[in-house]
């Protein structure tokens, strides 16, 4: 990992863009359609490991937390797939894919075997879903707990919602040591906060 | 480590790591080695600082001609031993008391804890160089150094009845004879062919807050840590600055 | 640390090299070579015990890991079929079951074994799964990782012998010993030694009493569901590390004959009593996979072996239900039914139909199956999720 984000910055650096950006705490608009007010500082992610309808913000670097936004998952696509060239020839088998029909328990599922296939692991679980107000209209909310292969145990929220067939949410995850519990009453007024806008308020 | 196998894309991988090695030695000069959160150790009266030296997380490698990264078991079993000897050295004249984290310490939940406490410092060390030390700030952070463990490493604290916790991390890569020949040859075709690459830090966690009260990072050259003395080098340079 | 992205590109070139690498190879093997002697320990200042040294590394790391299952008669049960077999030698090794769902086994020099999950499940009984640890014995025997070993650091061209690397590279830990011991017990296997291993192993099987036509079988069940998947044949690890099975099937069926075919013990329901612990989790990861044509096969398979396993027919329903395509509604639905009709359904049968009768509309049906579901497992955790839907 390290040596790997030792030539992305000099490609970067040569290239003359910032892979990450700061994210001030005030009224933000993510992807065109989900507005958030976020109460500290945040970091966004140009580049990731993560592709698809998908922004990521951090706070103390990927390896210990992220914010997942879903701008809109349309109907037959992936919530996320791994960047192409960092993916083993094992994940060339087609992904499961969100359905605009799919209640929030299929979407639940979804995440789980969504995680599987981007951390490589067997250790996935969700639990505790729950309907949950969502940018003033009904969505539903759960926890993730995963182990990744670097053994780190993470913990995880989703919050989320499907409007007009598309998947609009968030999902904040970081080490379950320190890192998601110090940041979680920050995602939750986030949350709060949120408004779907542009595309998605039609 | 990375394995460099394969022939795909050779010469934009060689050039990337040119320039790669360009702009490290550029911002080497940027980032100051060193940060410390706290003057010192927190000396209560009458004690003497007790430390837990965390399983200390060492491996040399070396680069063959083929460019296969190979773990080698007996310059890092030597390594290991010379470095634990520096740091009892260095405790000696520092005044400190060193203890060998022992995973079978404790109650079973701080076991638990415990290594699972190693494994996150693995993945905290990664985001500090990283994020502090190669080219990819965080810009919430504002150059503030703030990383923890956070609160769990009381289960470290409790087991082992100490103050703090020392963790050392070195990735080293010695280019075999056959790989120098490569690399040789490749610069005089223009080629920059990766040498190996040597990784380490060091960090001091404080057990009452789980804060990184100092961290060091390793830069080249420090010398072979195949060798005693530079083995014993490295460890002062990176550690005794912390044991104040 | 992760294996670097530029050498994914190139597991195919890695492979063919490696068949021809093979066939070059100084190292095949004479007839009645000496097996390795019982208690083998390398030479101090030899390369191999550098070699071993790593390992033993590696395996402490492996004992700390998540992903080893901690099943007490799981683990005895895998030891003793693999002391039966390794006899004098049982000592020498230390298996460890690893929950990945990938059919794959490895054995290292220094005798540390891994069985993973994705192996245990498929497996149709002992025998079967005595087949594979035989294979693996005969390797380790053969000292063949050794030989790779010393190959691939003489060779100028390393990437010829990772044929593994694409597969392997995301399944190691980072920045570890555990990804390397892997990744160096798993380098490409040669023909030569492919054979050698399947004669060893049969022999292993057949003094130990097992039925050899077990290990030909296992290996044609592998070779169907790779070709019932899409995905390039490096991504089956096993296949990366044992080049070309369907070419050996010929010789390894007429062997397995000779060495005995079908007489000897199966251990089927043993082994379903074995597993039973894990089943249900083993299950769950593989339909975590969302590769339906392949689960599909796999459960299939396993019901011709038990045909009233419920935790079998639910989980056929399982993939029926996930995949949600054209008919897979009814399709899930009737497998639930066959599910319900045996000893041993799942209470989750009840959740899947629930979920599949209010995908269809039928809100009155999905209704009774969820009562049907909190009086099978009063402490569902999920009730108040699946509540939630039968209220919107």
């Amino acid at each position: 990992m390290i040596r790997r984000c030792l030539c992305v910055a000099a490609a970067l650096a040569v290239a003359g863009c910032a892979p990450l950006v700061l994210v001030q705490p005030e009224r933000q608009t993510v992807g065109g359609v989900i507005s958030v007010q976020p109460g500290i500082k945040w970091n966004k992610l140009t580049m990731s490991d993560y592709r698809g309808n998908v922004e990521v913000w951090t706070l103390d670097g990927p390896a210990l937390n992220t914010l997942l936004f879903f701008t809109g998952v349309p109907d037959g696509e992936p919530l996320f797939t791994r960047a192409a060239g960092a993916a083993p020839a094992a994940q060339q088998e087609k992904p499961a894919v969100f359905r605009s029909t799919m209640n929030p328990v299929e979407v639940q599922e979804l995440l789980e075997a969504t995680l599987a296939r981007h951390f490589r692991t067997t250790i996935v679980e969700a639990r505790n879903l729950k309907p949950a107000p969502v940018a003033n209209g009904q969505g539903f909310r759960f926890e993730t707990r995963h182990v990744g292969r670097d053994e780190v145990e993470r913990d995880g929220v989703f919050v989320g919602t499907i409007r007009n067939g598309k998947l609009y949410g968030a999902w904040f995850q970081g080490a379950k040591l320190h890192y998601f519990k110090r940041y979680l009453p920050e995602f939750d007024q986030m949350v709060a906060s949120a408004q779907l806008v542009g595309d998605a308020a039609r | 480590m990375g394995y460099l196998g394969g022939h795909s894309g050779r010469a934009s991988r060689a050039l990337a790591v040119v320039v790669s090695f360009w702009v490290i030695a550029v911002l080497a000069g940027c980032a100051a080695p060193v940060q410390r959160q706290t003057p010192e150790l927190r000396r209560d009266v009458g004690k003497v600082p007790r430390i837990v030296v965390m399983p200390l997380d060492v491996e040399l490698s070396q680069l063959s001609a083929g460019g296969l990264d190979e773990p080698h078991a007996e310059w890092t079993e030597a390594a290991l031993r010379h470095m634990r000897a520096a740091l009892d050295e260095e405790a000696k004249v520092r005044k400190v008391t060193l203890v060998d984290f022992q995973s079978e310490r404790g109650s079973p939940e701080d076991r638990e804890t415990s290594l699972d406490l190693v494994k996150l410092h693995r993945a905290v060390g990664a985001a500090v160089m990283v994020h502090q030390y190669m080219g990819l700030a965080l810009p919430s952070k504002e150059g503030k150094f703030d990383w923890s463990l956070g609160p769990a490493v009381a289960s470290i604290a409790r087991s082992h009845e100490a103050d703090y916790a020392l963790f050392l991390f070195v990735r080293d890569s010695y280019a075999t004879a056959g790989r120098v020949a490569v690399i040789v040859i490749g610069a005089l075709l223009g080629i920059g062919v990766p040498g190996g690459a040597q990784v380490g830090f060091a960090s001091v966690v404080d057990l009452k807050t789980g804060d990184i009260v100092w961290f060091n990072r390793l830069i080249r050259p420090q010398g072979d840590l195949r060798t005693p003395d530079a083995a014993a080098e490295t460890v002062k340079a990176l550690v005794a600055d912390s044991l104040q | 640390m992760s294996v670097t992205r530029r050498q994914f590109g190139c597991a195919c070139c890695g492979l063919a090299a490696g068949l021809l690498a093979g066939s070059l190879s100084a190292q095949v093997p004479a007839p009645g070579r000496p097996l390795l002697a019982p208690g083998y320990r390398p030479a101090p200042e030899s390369d191999e015990k550098g070699l071993w040294s790593l390992m033993d590394r590696a395996e402490q790391e492996l004992k700390r890991s998540r992903f080893v299952v901690r099943d007490r008669e799981l683990d005895a049960y895998v030891r003793d079929i693999v002391c039966r077999l390794a006899k004098d030698h049982c000592p020498d090794v230390r298996t460890y079951v690893v929950r990945t769902a990938q059919f794959n086994a490895s054995m290292a020099p220094n005798g540390m074994m891994e069985v993973w999950t994705g192996l245990l499940l498929r497996c149709g009984d002992e025998a079967q799964l005595a087949a594979i640890l035989g294979h693996e014995l005969g390797h380790y025997l053969r000292r063949h990782t050794v030989e790779r070993w010393r190959d691939a650091r003489n060779k100028s061209d390393f990437g010829a012998f990772l044929g593994l690397g694409l597969a392997v590279a995301g399944l190691g830990a980072v920045g570890s010993l555990a990804q390397l011991a892997l990744v160096a017990s798993s380098f490409a296997f040669s023909r030569d030694q492919e054979r050698e291993a399947d004669e060893v192993g049969l022999a292993l099987m057949s003094k130990a009493g097992y039925a050899p036509a077990a290990a030909a079988e296992v290996w044609e069940q592998l070779i169907a569901e790779y070709k019932a998947g899409t995905a390039e044949r490096a991504s089956q690890v096993l296949f990366a590390t044992h080049p070309d099975p369907e070419e050996r099937m010929g010789t390894l069926r007429t062997a397995a004959t000779k060495a005995g075919g079908d007489a000897g013990e199966r251990g089927h329901e043993r082994y379903l009593e074995k597993l039973a612990g894990v089943r249900a989790q083993m299950v769950r990861d593989e339909l975590a996979l969302r590769q339906y044509g392949r689960s599909d096969l796999v459960f299939e398979r396993l019901l011709v072996q038990w045909p009233d396993d419920g935790q079998l027919w639910f989980a056929k329903g399982e993939v029926y239900r996930l995949r949600g395509g054209d008919g897979d509604a009814a399709r899930a639905l009737a497998a639930y039914a066959r599910a319900l009709e045996t000893k041993n359904a799942p209470p989750e049968t009840l959740r899947g139909t629930m979920l599949v009768e209010l995908k269809t509309g039928a809100r009155d049906r999905a209704q009774a199956a969820f009562e049907a579901y909190l009086k099978a497992k009063p402490d569902a955790a999920d009730a108040d999720a699946l509540k939630m839907l039968l209220s919107q």
